[in-house]
């Protein structure tokens, strides 16, 4: 029985993920890696600071041409905003995940506030530290979505509903986008529209220090500051619930195959017990899909394995050839020796 | 449903013996091949001598599972179904079976196939063949009933005699339901995957339809005993797909669809007539058992791919034993063998080489070459750590280490390509 060939080819177009922050973007991460070959998905760099704001010169360097793929990638994922794509081959294929924008903001908060607690123990966030100040301080950002998703050439300027209009026209273009709300759908139309065949990278990343609820005021600001992107969330949860409408009976299918796939109900996966025809083609998705994780996983070992391999032949080559220089070394050195003490009958060469 | 197993524990002598009755032409040599693979070749799957050829073959069937040989664990070949021979009381016997007419046809082209082969022809056709018993007539009444009379018919009492040698047998299969019979003999054995590709097939053998109608009737009229045994074997067989669940028959074509690609991409065409769910239910089930087949090919490749790698950490430990043997300065020995190499390098090259900068680049090379080695190693370890105790805190740290020894890897082909440039403008 012959290895079979993977379904996608090399020359399959690469997939850019374009992370907008706090999306669930590194789950999302996790699964695009199970689906390419090792070493050929990427984290293609950030254009935010570790503590919040936004690094144009990174942007600049992100946008120069050639810099965005090397060769053999399959996979970039960053927190990109759309316009990288000019560092991007024509058939890229684009995705990105959205958040009720209201949410990603206060967790975004949360976030840095518990990042800027870690690295300063003493010096929490001052408590009047409000959204407002932070974003002021380009810390974090209003209508990050339309942001990162509009043609805005500089992601820190002023949007408007040009930017809008921009966003919502460009999130049709992509591949694929989801929504964080509705990750395991998400999941699975990534999965169609990327003909990805490992969904069960475990979730990763969730920020556990977060508050239940938060102030309203706290909630009012963060709504405040995303007039632009809930609209766009509006719109953008319309678009998801067509495309899943599109996907056809398939879809739901899928969606209960994955959920029991990942689920501890053992019975749903086996199949046992089930005697209608349906549970059984969910059982045996289910099924698939874990066999393609635990292959995802094998094939990353065994791609490890071969750079380790790598790695050790460099070494002996060097070590050997260091081990041969040494007795050749030691070679000449004897020859001289024994023509000193024996004399040639040849008068020495010059 | 309990469609696949994990595969079995290995066969020990404790297992029951299998007996397989090979009648001839009904697929026998190609579930040989299933055999040595699910049973750890030749010594565990005995062939024996051709009843129909050889006359000791059964005193070789008596002696050896007389005295049975702890490896054995199959037993097959044209053999019959002795009264006499001291089965063991746990044997579990099985046997295909086939349309009468299309054995006899098959047996006879095969015959001629062979004389063909030895550079003669056979000299009479199939229905001279049948009446003057060339063929045997009722050849699988008498392999099942266990005699097989010289010189006459087979009669009513081993009729009677090979349907109940078939109520013992564990399975019996079809030549026309293959597949099927593969699954049953996988479910009944804990086989794991029986794939098999047709073996010892008639080459010049017609169809049926091609074949004249007077031979036909001659090859009914010598084989109306084995036609009753057919029918019974199919009730039989029927009976037990039945009770295999209700999508038996979807799982068979997940399973041949499979065998005829081999494990390639399930590229099966949707059947039209068929209804989606059930269409559905065999896509998946095809791409469960391609999932199956590449995780057993990623895993031996994982195990060879170890071996490999432990190979070549011993050779250079060797390598290293040698450098320090003649060593040209006392240094420091690191544990670890590839960063001992660079040591060497680094205490000898560096003065030695001429070219300062090529030197330098060396070491460097063995020690980024080093430090990839170590992250790797580290990888691999937490990864298998987080394969025996999932940690999902842990998770990121695995990840963080991936990215290191990535660009450890960068690290290495930077100093590789520097390398180059360096020799090239040392020669130019």
């Amino acid at each position: 029985v012959t290895e079979p060939r993977r379904k996608r080819g090399p020359s399959e177009p690469p997939i850019v993920f374009l992370h907008v922050p706090k999306t669930a973007g590194t789950t999302l991460h996790a699964v695009l890696v199970d689906n390419v070959p090792y070493g050929t998905a990427r984290s293609g760099g950030n254009v935010f600071r570790g503590r919040g704001g936004y690094d144009p010169q990174r942007l600049a360097r992100r946008r120069e041409l050639e810099r965005g793929l090397r060769a053999g990638d399959r996979v970039v994922s960053g927190h990109l905003p759309y316009t990288v794509k000019v560092a991007f081959p024509e058939d890229a294929r684009y995705v990105t995940m959205l958040r009720d924008p209201v949410d990603r903001l206060l967790s975004h908060y949360h976030a840095v506030s518990r990042r800027r607690r870690l690295k300063s123990p003493g010096d929490p966030l001052e408590p009047e530290t409000t959204i407002d100040d932070l974003i002021e301080q380009h810390v974090l950002f209003d209508n990050l979505h339309v942001r990162m998703l509009s043609d805005a050439e500089d992601p820190a300027g002023p949007v408007t509903e040009d930017h809008l209009r921009q966003a919502k026209h460009n999130l049709k273009e992509f591949t694929a986008f989801g929504l964080v709300d509705r990750f395991d759908e998400s999941l699975v139309l990534l999965g169609r529209r990327l003909g990805l065949r490992s969904l069960l990278a475990p979730s990763q990343r969730v920020n556990v220090e977060r508050p239940g609820v938060d102030e309203p005021a706290v909630v009012a600001a963060a709504r405040r500051h995303n007039e632009l992107d809930v609209k766009l969330y509006r719109y953008a949860s319309r678009l998801f619930a067509r495309a899943v409408a599109d996907e056809g009976p398939d879809f739901a299918l899928d969606l209960e195959a994955l959920r029991a796939a990942r689920g501890t109900d053992e019975l749903a996966v086996d199949g046992v017990g089930a005697d209608d025809l349906r549970s059984l083609v969910v059982a045996e998705r289910a099924r698939v899909l874990r066999r393609q994780q635990a292959l995802a996983h094998l094939r990353a070992r065994q791609g490890l394995l071969k750079r380790q391999i790598g790695g050790l032949e460099d070494a002996l080559a060097i070590a050997e050839a260091e081990l041969e220089r040494r007795r050749s070394a030691g070679a000449g050195e004897r020859g001289r020796l024994a023509r000193l003490l024996v004399p040639s009958e040849e008068p020495p060469v010059a | 449903m309990s469609g696949r197993r994990a595969p079995g524990p290995p066969h020990g002598s404790d297992e029951p013996l299998l007996v397989f009755l090979h009648i001839q032409k009904t697929a026998g040599m190609t579930l040989r091949k299933v055999l040595l693979r699910e049973y750890d070749g030749r010594s565990a799957v005995k062939l024996m001598p051709n009843h129909f050829a050889k006359e000791s073959s059964f005193e070789a069937v008596r002696d050896l599972v007389a005295g049975r040989p702890p490896a054995l664990r199959v037993v097959h070949g044209h053999i019959l179904f002795w009264d006499d021979v001291p089965w063991p009381e746990d044997a579990r016997f099985f046997s295909v079976l086939r349309d009468p007419v299309e054995r006899v046809i098959s047996h006879h082209y095969w015959l001629a196939d062979r004389k063909i082969e030895a550079g003669g022809r056979l000299t009479y056709g199939l229905e001279e063949g049948v009446r003057t018993a060339m063929i045997r007539d009722n050849l699988q009444t008498r392999v099942l009933s266990g005699a097989d009379p010289a010189g006459r018919m087979a009669d009513r009492e081993m009729l009677e005699r090979a349907k109940a040698n078939l109520d013992r047998c564990a399975v019996v299969g079809l030549v026309e339901r293959f597949d099927a019979t593969l699954l049953l003999l996988a479910r009944a054995f804990g086989w794991s995957q029986p794939y098999y590709r047709r073996e010892n097939v008639s080459s010049t053998r017609p169809r049926r339809e091609e074949i004249d109608v007077a031979a036909i009737a001659a090859i009914e009229e010598h084989n109306a005993l084995d036609r009753e045994l057919y029918e019974y074997a199919r009730t039989r067989f029927e009976r037990d797909c039945a009770a295999q669940g209700p999508f038996f028959e979807l799982e068979v074509d997940a399973f041949r669809r499979v065998n005829a690609n081999g494990a390639a991409a399930p590229s099966a065409k949707a059947d039209p007539e068929r209804a989606p769910l059930e269409e559905r239910f065999v896509e998946a089930r095809v791409e469960a058992l391609v999932a199956d087949e590449q995780l057993a090919t990623a895993a031996h490749e994982r195990t060879l791919l170890r071996a490999r790698a432990t190979r070549l950490t011993q050779a250079l430990e060797r390598t290293n034993t040698k450098l320090e043997a003649k060593p040209q300065r006392s240094a420091r020995v690191p544990a670890d063998p590839v960063r001992r190499a660079s040591t060497a390098l680094s205490t000898s090259s560096r003065r030695e080489e001429p070219d300062e900068l090529l030197a330098r680049n060396e070491a460097d090379r063995v020690h980024a070459t080093s430090r990839l080695v170590e992250l790797t190693q580290r990888v691999v370890e937490l990864e298998e750590e987080l394969e025996r105790n999932p940690d999902p805190a842990r998770e990121e740290e695995l990840l963080a280490l991936a990215e290191r020894a990535v660009s450890a890897r960068a690290r290495v082909e930077r100093l590789e390509a520097r390398r180059a440039e360096l020799l090239d403008a040392g020669g130019a």
